[in-house]
């Protein structure tokens, strides 16, 4: 086999296999992020190939033209894909970078010579160069584990909570949601009072949280045929005389029959 | 030094003053012509990888010692401000050792300066791993997620109307993302990653084009990062951050063509021209200002071009690329992008008219090493900057005098010239308060030409003074000097050192009051509602929740935040403008597009300041209006009675 056809049927193959696999709904990021990123790669390689395929480019051009090209590809598709009305959604980029790439691969395998390449030099790479370099990888990790994980509060951040009082969405009209999310640093235990017209309706007198944890209940206040004046207060247990949050809100009256 | 880096192989050392300066344009360099005879070429030989490996190393402690600054910062440790500066020095300094030695190859130069550049962009990675917190990058996110909704360009953004105008970055971000199922946070942090590398790569080439040596677009290249956007601003998830590096790749592939026309391989010409154009088109769909600096560079190369002395008969000038960009830019902006006037005149008009009245004496100056809101920096801060700016005005004489002797044919060096001497004038717009901003930037476009012109004065001092390398230990430190204070200069010193974002509290991670609120409203609320905010909120409202976010000073949001009393005007323009709901925030942080997304530290002043009661409760004081979210910082309240 020639190795104009060898390396068009490679780019066809590679380029089947990666789109067949974005196509697939739900597959395993481990797989599809590779397969998503070479099959951009591979479009940038193959137009590159395929316009330049009567000279012998360098690595760092061809790189560059690579890189360069599979970013514009997606930009000039979307050009075609607005005005066409194309959904852009995976098919459509898929298909784009796939379509690319057979294009490519047809030309390479129509233009490239068949004449043997410059012979190119080979790297070399000692044994001490390679300890370096797995060093280097491993450290470079270690940086990025660090760098993005979440870490403890400083002594001076303190953590905090909310309290909402909203028409339940998706409801009926009458139905309010009352909720409070805490985002503490701790788990902490809470009061909340609700007044319906500035007389006390109801205390929760122990509503205790850990961080990320809600706490929700939905009320009908209207449920008495009249619109209600509706004021939440959250008081925290380690400070019980101080209103910690506040939400107030008209209660629209329930529809009678 | 050496002896713990190792020399580079025999193989690929090369005389030491081979490429100390002087033009050697090989025609073999990067791209051959296949149809030359085989046996005319170099034979195969081994390549070892020369210093490159122990410099992954010493970027990679580098970075490890970044991170480890970021985390001390975020956890209110100290000495994460040594440890930041350290790392960076840690990825700098060797690389910038290697590239002025005269004794590495190509393919290790090429492959420092990339390294360089995604090291640093790691640095800005790092600096927010988890979500766009830089001004615009909620912004374009908002718009990229919008095309993957959607499925369509041009969506709407309340908070930066053009963007959505200019999707290049974004529609790139999309189609990652889509295939490869990633968020548009980590799709968007690739394509910017992806810019990085063309950004370097493309430099490099476009220097090593013009001057023939790989020696002066290494350091060419290093030198670039001490451009004062470079760390992080020029890093953010922005239009810009991709523009920019296409630009230089167009020029690179401008000066391809023309080698490839005058004779090197003429049946490529089609080719080039066709990469060419397929980049200005990507260039002109990405971002408005560096589309406009797009035209004017490629008029200028066939301007100078035409000088007496650069006039070469066998090479074309790029008029008919020039004139492609230009009508692409018209076109665009004629018939997609109309807003951009709108948008950058104010700015642009404002820095003539502040430039105008500190020259007549008529309008205020701004004090140097002094923020808008009275921070002054500590004084080795503020010597370092300094020393910076010396080191470049006291290189560009001799770097001038060496490219006028050496390069003055080439157009695009004597264009990289203009834009040196430009930079110069830069300066002296930084003490305009309003046109500091449109200054630092247009510094930024201009560093190209600073870093070139310096690289040249930075190679003839270490060739000339070569008494133990003096002269070379001098360069380097001049350009950690220059790297330094373009990274003091080029960041707020709010955030140079990441805040807390998300907090570890045991089994769970919490992120901060405005991401909790704009995730409840989309939540509880839904979307698409107007939605008048802060700054930081603002943009949290538009991303996270797809809000109609209204913010600033246009037509009048802010005063109506900031208003001890709700007005009746106020009222009318929120009627107006269909305003649902109005985000109050008592940090007065919150009105910083940087620095009002994190917690709030209550040890630190600029974090900690606090808007006063009155005007964080008028709202409390207005009948109809409800207070429906309350979180401590941050109250949402719906105002939608005051339409009736």
């Amino acid at each position: 086999m020639t190795r104009r056809t060898l390396e068009a049927l490679a780019l066809v193959v590679v380029a089947g296999v990666c789109t067949a696999l974005v196509l697939i709904p739900e597959l395993p990021a481990p797989v599809r992020v590779p397969a998503g990123a070479l099959l951009a790669v591979l479009a940038g390689y193959a137009l590159s190939r395929a316009l330049f395929a009567s000279v012998t480019v360098g690595a760092a051009e061809r790189i560059l033209l690579t890189a360069g090209l599979a970013v514009a590809i997606p930009i000039l598709g979307a050009l075609v894909f607005q005005p066409l009305g194309i959904p852009m959604g995976v098919p459509a980029w898929a298909l784009l970078f796939e379509g690319v790439t057979l294009a490519g691969a047809a030309a390479v395998f129509l233009r490239l010579s068949d004449k043997p390449r410059p012979r190119r030099s080979v790297l070399h790479v000692r044994g001490r160069d390679a300890i370096a370099l797995g060093l280097a990888l491993v450290i470079t990790a270690g940086a990025v584990v660090l760098g993005t994980k979440p870490l403890p509060a400083p002594a001076d951040v303190q953590g905090y909570s909310a309290v909402w009082l909203t028409p339940l969405r998706d409801g009926g009209p009458e139905e309010m949601q009352l909720g409070v999310a805490s985002s503490e640093l701790e788990r902490k235990r809470f009061r909340l009072t609700l007044d319906l017209d500035g007389r006390r309706a109801r205390t929760w007198e122990r509503i205790e949280l850990v961080p990320g944890d809600r706490w929700t209940v939905i009320m009908r206040p209207g449920a008495d045929g009249r619109a209600h004046e509706v004021t939440a207060r959250l008081y925290r247990a380690d400070d019980p005389k101080v209103v910690y949050r506040q939400v107030r809100a008209t209660a629209p009256a329930a529809a009678t029959r | 030094m050496s002896s713990v880096l190792g020399r580079a192989p025999r193989t690929i050392a090369v005389g030491r003053r081979a490429l100390a300066g002087a033009r050697l344009l090989r025609e073999d360099d990067g791209v051959r012509p296949t149809r030359e005879p085989a046996e005319e070429l170099p034979q195969a030989m081994p390549i070892g990888l020369g210093w490159l490996p122990w410099l992954a190393l010493s970027t990679a402690v580098g970075l490890a010692l970044i991170s480890l600054g970021y985390a001390q910062s975020r956890t209110g440790a100290d000495h994460a401000a040594p440890l930041f500066y350290g790392g960076l020095l840690a990825v700098f300094v060797p690389i910038m050792v290697r590239l002025t030695a005269a004794t590495a190859s190509r393919g290790e130069r090429i492959a420092s300066v990339v390294l360089l550049g995604l090291a640093l962009y790691a640095a800005k990675v790092l600096h927010d791993p988890f979500a766009f917190a830089f001004a615009d990058e909620p912004v374009h996110q908002h718009n990229a997620n919008e095309i993957l909704r959607t499925g369509e360009l041009f969506g709407f953004n309340t908070v930066l109307p053009v963007t959505p105008r200019y999707p290049g970055l974004e529609v790139a971000t999309a189609a990652l993302s889509a295939l490869t199922g990633l968020s548009t946070f980590g799709a968007g942090l690739a394509v910017v990653g992806v810019a990085r590398g063309l950004l370097m790569l493309s430099f490099f080439l476009v220097v090593e084009r013009v001057t023939g040596s790989s020696r002066i677009a290494g350091l060419t290249t290093a030198l670039y990062v001490g451009n004062p956007p470079y760390l992080f601003f020029s890093a953010q998830y922005s239009y810009e951050s991709l523009a920019l590096p296409l630009v230089l790749f167009i020029l690179w592939a401008v000066l391809m063509w023309q080698r490839a026309a005058r004779g090197w391989a003429p049946h490529t010409t089609w080719a080039w021209s066709a990469v060419i154009l397929t980049m200005i088109v990507a260039v002109v769909t990405t971002h408005h200002m560096s589309s406009y600096a797009l035209v004017g560079l490629l008029f200028a190369v066939c301007l100078l071009s035409g000088l007496p002395w650069t006039r070469r008969t066998a090479t074309p000038r790029p008029w008919r690329f020039a004139l492609a960009a230009g009508v692409a830019t018209v076109t665009w902006l004629g018939i997609i992008a109309r807003d951009t006037v709108g948008y950058l005149g104010p700015v642009l008009t404002g820095a003539v008219e502040s430039a105008i009245g500190a020259v007549t004496g008529a309008g205020a100056t701004r004090q140097l090493f002094r923020g808008t809101t009275g921070y002054q920096p500590p004084f080795l801060e503020r010597l370092v900057g300094l020393a910076a700016v010396i080191i470049v005005v006291l290189a560009l004489p001799f770097g001038l005098r060496a490219l006028w002797r050496r390069f003055r044919q080439e157009p695009v060096a004597l264009l990289l010239a203009c834009a040196a001497l430009g930079y110069l004038g830069t300066l002296a717009a930084r003490v305009v308060p309003a046109a500091w901003e449109t200054a630092a930037r247009a510094g930024g476009h201009l560093w190209p030409g600073v870093a070139f012109v310096v690289a040249l004065a930075a190679i003839g001092l270490a060739d000339r003074v070569r008494i133990l390398a003096l002269g070379r230990i001098a360069v380097v430190v001049g350009a950690a000097t220059v790297f330094m204070g373009g990274v003091i200069a080029g960041t707020s010193p709010t955030v140079r050192l990441p805040q807390t974002y998300r907090v570890d509290v045991g089994s769970q991670a919490i992120d901060p009051e405005g991401v909790a609120s704009a995730s409840w409203s989309r939540e509880a609320l839904g979307s698409n509602f107007g939605v008048v905010a802060e700054e930081a909120g603002g943009r949290e409202m538009l991303l996270l929740a797809r809000q109609r976010a209204y913010l600033g000073p246009r037509p009048a949001w802010v005063r109506i935040l900031h208003a001890p009393k709700l007005e009746d005007w106020h009222v009318a323009l929120l009627r107006q403008w269909n305003i649902r709901y109005v985000a109050v925030d008592r940090r007065v942080i919150a009105d910083d597009e940087l620095a009002g997304y994190f917690f709030r530290p209550a040890g630190d002043p600029e974090f900690s300041k606090a808007r006063s009661p009155r005007v964080v409760r008028k709202l409390d004081r207005v009948p109809g209006v409800q207070r429906i979210w309350h979180s401590g910082d941050v109250a949402i309240y719906d105002v939608g009675r005051l339409r009736r």
